[in-house]
């Protein structure tokens, strides 16, 4: 690197952060000039009441809304077609979503399709979306995805059985309304799961080539706050004080992940959603450690800090030992969030390593990390965890 | 190491775009997307200008208009802004205005609908512009709207005005004509005919006319008509071709007949049609004219001859009465010279009245009643007619003053009752009648001649054989008889013609066969009031 500040760019859609964040939802759809708004959300969302509370509001405020719960957790291609075509049909003009990663993604890839016609698999890679999608407001109600505010849709493409990734500053969502009191109902499970997931977005954004000091700020602070609160959040759920802590780390996280891009955890990731169909979050806890053990040679003064930031005294300790304890504290906390050791237990297969590595290193996550693996050692980094 | 240098350089281009460093990464903006939305709507709005018909958005039901064209603004005259201030309403009149409003209330009930009448515009110069409006309702965001196609109709109105001025003209041309102008099928039924036509043929409206045919009902000779048509074939055309049709009445007229074929595109004949000019009362005049110049002819030579005659038969006579003074005693010898003054005087008193035929002999007028002449004249024939033939002598109430010769009109009318007792062999009624007659120019008309005024009529009827168009023909021609020869002269009739022109009168016969004969002799009467005298001394 002959610089240590290359060309970088930081793109945020304007956001509310708070309690009481969502209840401004016809507020925003209003000044977006929406008339009929389809709101994307999932089963699981439904079951909390958020949904229906979002629906309710802006029905109250004299705007019809027609809700698409038919999303699954790793959003299929098919789910994506069958809204963008309720969306023509009824003649929306706007998308919310209301959810977790899972209707984000299916709400991005509506608004591509709505506004650009061919199947969502033909948008896959990076800035291939001609024309912008229609206006997008979304309603996070889980710390980590933070598709609320990034520039990537993951859409299974069950055909391919991979997971494709959409990449453009345009799928920046137009607003977010960041509400902590939605994570109040989420499941210790569900609040592990985000919460290693938001963690990998920030450490991955910080050791990518494509980081820069403005996303490497977030980055840190974001794995700060979820070394100091994840454990206690998960803990007790409705510790508002605790879910504003992990609500705005997820939020730093996916601001610097947006901008800087991810890496290998990311890339094997979401390699095994589209062939297992498994928990995001929980293949990405799995998958930190061996990935940090991997990488940490290449870029340690990096590793250093995060380790710092994760709460490790470092100074005076040598390299191997902040690796060492670095991976350790990743295992001990997947430990306590009662996240499995090993890529066996959630279903993963000896035969299945050979393709799962190949998707991996395809993967456009994988461009960033801070050392480009070769196929074989993708292979020992899932046989590892095997 | 050129793979591993080629993987760094794909990883180097996908971190930038990642970064979105990428040609094209820009955040989420509907700019680019809007200009290029713009620029449709600009061409859809040069689509929608350059229509050279009028185009309106309009709201339903209150016909409000919300968009126009440039074409609805040039051809109003009105500008956007001013056009947008208007409902469509009012721009049309009030009937069409109406029949829009029940148009767009009906709207917005049932089904979207089409529908397209011609009415007009009122433009900004308050002129009124003909177009024809389609109205159609559209659902846009849920709300009804119209569009309103208004399509400048004015060149058309004015080429379909100059069409039925121009069908106008000739209409009248063929309705006012005084000549009959008809079109008829080949085969002769009418298509059409004019007024003068109608008159022509003596019909009452031209309803009756259009159930004939030509050749059957109207042609009084129906083969005439096939002979016209083919003359009409060898020469294209008829021009003044003469025939006689029969009127309604039954009486036959005269006209000249100008005509040419009507043909179909394929060249078929699918029609004729002609002028037919009438002619009947020329015919007639120059008929009158003709027999008076014959008469006239007849009556010098006869005059001529009849003179050096009378001189011849004077010296017969004259000496056969010396030489019947000169013989003594009877014998055969007198008797013959006896024959010879005998035959001389039946020859003198021929001659007599071949002069009288052409007015050779002068008149002895007095003033006279023309009742008083019929009485005397029915008297004298009462013995001379058979008993089985009645006679009915009708002089008028008042008397009818006639300025005339008696001795030659008594000579008259007993040569017409001597014809009409003869043309009754079988016996019948025999009339002899006088009466007043105001002659007017309905007479003329009829006849060909006559001269306006006050006449004595004095007819002479008979109920006996008739006679036939022929024979009517030359009936006042001198030596014309239908007696057995020995039985008539054949001057009776021309005597009569020659002392009626004399007397300034007219005379007719009404005859047919089997019908009877009338004779009537129209003989100028002083009006009650003339004076005698006054009339006399008028030159004649």
């Amino acid at each position: 690197m002959i610089s240590h500040f290359p060309l970088r760019k930081f793109i945020s859609p304007e956001f509310v952060f708070g309690v009481g964040a969502r209840k401004l939802i016809a507020r925003y759809v209003k000044n977006l000039s929406a008339r009929k708004v389809l709101l994307i959300t999932d089963p699981g969302v439904i079951a909390t009441g958020w949904a229906t509370e979002a629906a309710a509001e802006l029905e109250a405020k004299g705007i019809s809304c027609i809700t698409f719960e038919r999303v699954t957790a790793n959003p299929r291609d098919f789910e994506v077609m069958d809204g963008a075509h309720i969306f023509k049909e009824a003649q929306c003009d706007m998308l919310v979503a209301v959810g977790g990663g899972s209707p984000m993604d299916c709400a991005k890839g509506i608004g591509i399709v709505a506004s650009n016609g061919k199947h969502i698999a033909d948008y896959e890679g990076i800035d291939r979306i001609l024309f912008s999608c229609p206006p997008l407001l979304c309603i996070p109600t889980t710390a980590g995805s933070s598709a609320d505010v990034s520039q990537f849709a993951i859409i299974n493409a069950t055909d391919q059985r991979k997971k494709i990734a959409i990449v453009s500053k345009t799928l920046v969502p137009d607003a977010a309304l960041i509400d902590p009191e939605t994570l109040t109902t989420l499941s210790p499970e569900l609040t592990a799961h985000t919460g290693m997931d938001a963690l990998v977005h920030a450490v991955e954004a910080y050791v990518s080539t494509a980081g820069s000091p403005i996303t490497d700020m977030f980055a840190l602070e974001s794995i700060r706050l979820i070394g100091a609160n994840l454990r206690a959040a998960a803990l007790n759920p409705s510790d508002i004080e605790l879910r504003c802590r992990t609500m705005l780390a997820s939020l730093d996280a996916g601001l610097a992940f947006s901008n800087a891009g991810l890496g290998a955890v990311h890339a094997m990731a979401h390699s095994m959603g589209g062939l297992l169909d498994l928990p995001h979050g929980e293949c990405n806890a799995i998958l930190l450690s061996g990935v940090i053990d991997f990488n940490f040679d290449t870029v340690p003064l990096r590793y250093r800090n995060i380790a710092d930031a994760f709460g490790i005294d470092t100074k005076h300790l040598s390299d191997a030992s902040v690796r060492q304890r670095l991976i350790d504290a990743v295992l001990r906390l997947n430990a306590d969030l009662g996240i499995p050791e090993r890529l066996s237990t959630v279903g993963v297969c000896a035969d299945d390593i050979r393709s799962l590595a190949a998707n991996a290193l395809k993967d456009a996550c994988m461009a960033t990390n801070p050392r480009i693996p070769a196929a074989h050692e993708i292979e020992n980094l899932y046989d590892r965890l095997l | 190491m050129t793979d591993s240098s080629d993987r760094e350089l794909r990883h180097d281009e996908l971190r930038d775009g990642i970064a979105g460093l990428g040609e094209h990464s820009i955040r989420k903006s509907y700019y680019p997307e809007l200009q290029q939305r713009i620029a449709e709507l600009e061409r859809y709005r040069v689509l929608f200008d350059q229509s050279s018909d009028m185009i309106l958005l309009l709201a339903v039901p209150s016909g409000h208009i919300l968009e126009c064209n440039e074409s609805a603004c040039r051809d109003l005259g009105y500008s956007r802004d001013s056009l947008a201030a208007l409902t469509i309403f009012s721009l049309m009149p009030p009937s069409a205005a109406e029949h829009a409003v029940r148009l767009f209330a009906e709207a917005q009930e049932s089904v979207l609908k089409k529908e397209t009448f011609v009415t007009t515009f009122a433009t900004a110069g308050s002129g009124n512009l003909p177009i024809e409006l389609s109205l159609k309702t559209v659902e846009l965001d849920q709300s009804l709207f119209a569009v309103a196609d208004a399509r400048n109709i004015e060149e058309r109105v004015q080429a379909e005005n100059a069409l039925r001025a121009s069908e106008e003209r000739y209409r009248t041309l063929f309705e006012d004509s005084r000549d009959a102008i008809y079109m008829s099928l080949p085969n002769g039924d009418f298509i059409d005919i004019n007024q003068a036509g109608i008159e022509l043929l003596g019909y009452g409206s031209k309803n009756e006319i259009m159930q004939l045919n030509m050749e059957r009902d109207i042609y009084a000779d129906p083969t005439a008509r096939r002979q016209a048509i083919q003359r009409l074939m060898n020469d294209g055309y008829l021009k003044d071709h003469e025939v006689q049709l029969r009127r309604n009445n039954g009486d036959y007229i005269d006209v000249l007949l100008t005509s040419n074929a009507m043909h179909d595109e394929q060249g078929c004949i699918v029609g004729y049609r002609g002028i037919m000019h009438d002619i009947t009362g020329r015919k007639k005049l120059e008929q009158q004219l003709l027999h008076a110049q014959k008469m006239e002819a007849i009556g010098r030579l006869t005059a001529g001859i009849a003179h050096d005659f009378n001189n011849i038969l004077t010296a017969i006579l004259g000496y056969a009465t010396i030489l019947e003074l000169k013989m003594t005693g009877e014998g055969p010898m007198k008797q013959y010279v006896r024959n010879i003054v005998a035959s001389s005087e039946r020859a003198a008193t021929l001659i007599k009245r071949l002069l009288s035929f052409s007015r050779q002999r002068p008149l002895f007028r007095t003033s006279l009643d023309a009742n008083s002449i019929v009485r005397a004249t029915g008297e004298l024939i009462a013995e001379i007619i058979g008993e089985d033939i009645a006679l009915e002598i009708l002089p008028a109430a008042q008397p009818i003053i006639i300025n005339a010769d008696k001795s030659q009109v008594e000579q008259m009318l007993m040569n017409l009752v001597m014809n009409a007792r003869d043309a009754m062999p079988q016996g019948g009624i025999l009339r002899l009648k006088c009466e007043p007659y105001l002659l007017g120019d309905d007479f003329i008309q009829q006849h060909g001649y006559g001269k306006p005024g006050e006449y004595a009529l004095l007819s002479v009827s008979d109920t006996g054989t008739g006679m036939d168009r022929e024979v009517l023909r030359k009936l006042f021609e001198p030596f014309f008889t239908t007696k057995e020869v020995g039985k008539g002269t054949g001057l009776g009739l021309s005597i009569v013609y020659g002392i009626m022109k004399q007397h300034d009168g007219f005379i007719n016969v009404e005859s047919s066969p089997g019908a009877g004969s009338t004779f009537r002799l129209y003989l100028p009467a002083f009006r009650l009031d003339d004076d005698p005298a006054t009339r006399q001394a008028s030159p004649e």
